[in-house]
Order: C-alpha cells, then structure tokens, then sequence
C-alpha cells in the first residue's frame, strides 16, 4: 500500500461514506487481529506473547479468542 | 398470495439479539447494529421470501458496502481479512446462555428496533421476524439497516405492506 497516496486519498466529502469507511477500518483491524492471533496460536505462541504484542494482559486476548479455537 | 405455506415462527427477543450479536461478531463489530439485526432476521425463511433476498446476498452486499468505502479512502481490496466465525445459537436461549457468552452492546437504533417491536405485544418474550422487520422497514438511510436494504434494492415501502399482511396483530 502506497502511505503516501493514502494521505492524499484520505478523504472523501461525502460524510455517509466516510463514516462507513471509519467503521469499515475498525471492523478490518478486529479481522485483523483475530486472523493473526489465529495464526500466532498454530505457530505456538503462548498466550501470554500475543498479550505482549498487542499490549493487553494475557487473560484479556485469552477470554476474547479461546471460544473459538474449538 | 401464498402467505399459509411460511408460518411466521415464535422467537423470544433474546434468540434475536444473539442471532444478531454472532452477525456482528462475524464482521468485527463490536456492537450490534440494525444492520446485524435485520441479518439475524434473515435466518427465518419466511423472512428471505418476504425481501426476496437470502442472507448470503445481505451479507455479500454489506461486505462489498465496506469495501466500496474503504476504496474511498484509497485503501484497496489488498487489504482484506476473512470473517470471523460464528457459534450456533440455541432456539430457546436460556437466561445462563445470554449471560455466558460475550455480550456485545446494542447500537441506540438496534436497540429501539427491538423494543418498539415487543413493546405492543402481551407477552413480551414471543415476538416473530416479521414484527421486528416491520421496525427495520421503517429506518432511513444512513441507518445501516436502511443502506443494506438500499444497496440489496429491497422496496421497502411494497414490503412493508406484505408483512402488514402476514403479521397478525396480536
């Protein structure tokens, strides 16, 4: 992705897009993560190094995603 | 018109919200929008004949409302992530089952939406799809559910009075 071009293009004048935009990142960052920390448990991260790196407690990032690993 | 053959079904408000709530869990909310409610409503068959659309086209629809808006912003289709999964939900959900899983919090709207549905009934734990789509119908853009409705070209003034039709007042 061009960073540049992004701070260009990073406005659009009609608000009903733009607020969707806003939500749509949101939503792409929680996909985000939850694919990551997907990939990051089959490579045999503990739960306590992804709490490191996205800077939440161990118990957090495990009461949000352990539900799903079965 | 062949109303008989679809029974509306008996859903308790919870089955609905919970519904709702794995919709926006799917999608990466963290609140539950009019948008997810009227996904969660799209469960009920009687429901995808009455809008004519399946809820694999709403939930195609609302992927590509997203990606139209992140295109917006320049941010190409590169950047995508899959859905999260979704967990079952039980027909009868117990008070133990709302309350075990993560509970995400309504929108103002969603809200409302539920509310204004049961508000008229006696008993406030059997409410059909139909009774809380006749709420959805009546939203305007940029309600979620109204831009997804929109986007699905859903004539929401024509369906409103097919499910006036169906609902039976009770």
């Amino acid at each position: 992705m061009d960073i540049d071009g992004l701070n260009e293009t990073l406005w659009t004048d009609d608000p009903a897009v733009g607020l969707r935009a806003s939500l749509a990142l949101h939503r792409l960052a929680e996909r985000v993560e939850a694919s990551h920390v997907a990939s990051a448990r089959s490579r045999g991260w503990s739960w306590q190094q992804i709490g490191d790196a996205l800077g939440v407690t161990r118990q957090s990032v495990h009461a949000k995603y352990n539900k799903e690993a079965s | 018109m062949t109303t008989e053959s679809v029974v509306p079904e008996v859903l308790h408000p919870w089955t609905i919200y919970m519904r709702a709530s794995e919709e926006a869990r799917r999608r990466g909310d963290r609140r539950i929008g009019t948008d997810h409610v009227l996904l969660a409503l799209l469960e009920d068959a009687s429901i995808e004949l009455v809008l004519g659309v399946s809820r694999q086209q709403a939930r195609r629809a609302i992927e590509s409302l997203d990606r139209e808006a992140l295109s917006a912003l320049g941010i190409g289709s590169g950047a995508d992530a899959p859905p999260l999964s979704t967990r079952p939900v039980p027909t009868r959900p117990t008070i133990r089952a709302v309350m075990n899983r993560d509970r995400l919090r309504m929108t103002p709207a969603a809200k409302r939406v539920l509310e204004s549905a049961v508000k008229p009934l006696r008993r406030k734990t059997q409410v059909t799809a139909q009774q809380v789509l006749a709420q959805i119908l009546s939203l305007q853009s940029p309600d979620p559910a109204a831009v997804l409705l929109g986007a699905l070209d859903v004539n929401t003034s024509e369906v409103r009075r097919n499910v006036d039709v169906i609902t039976p007042d009770s």
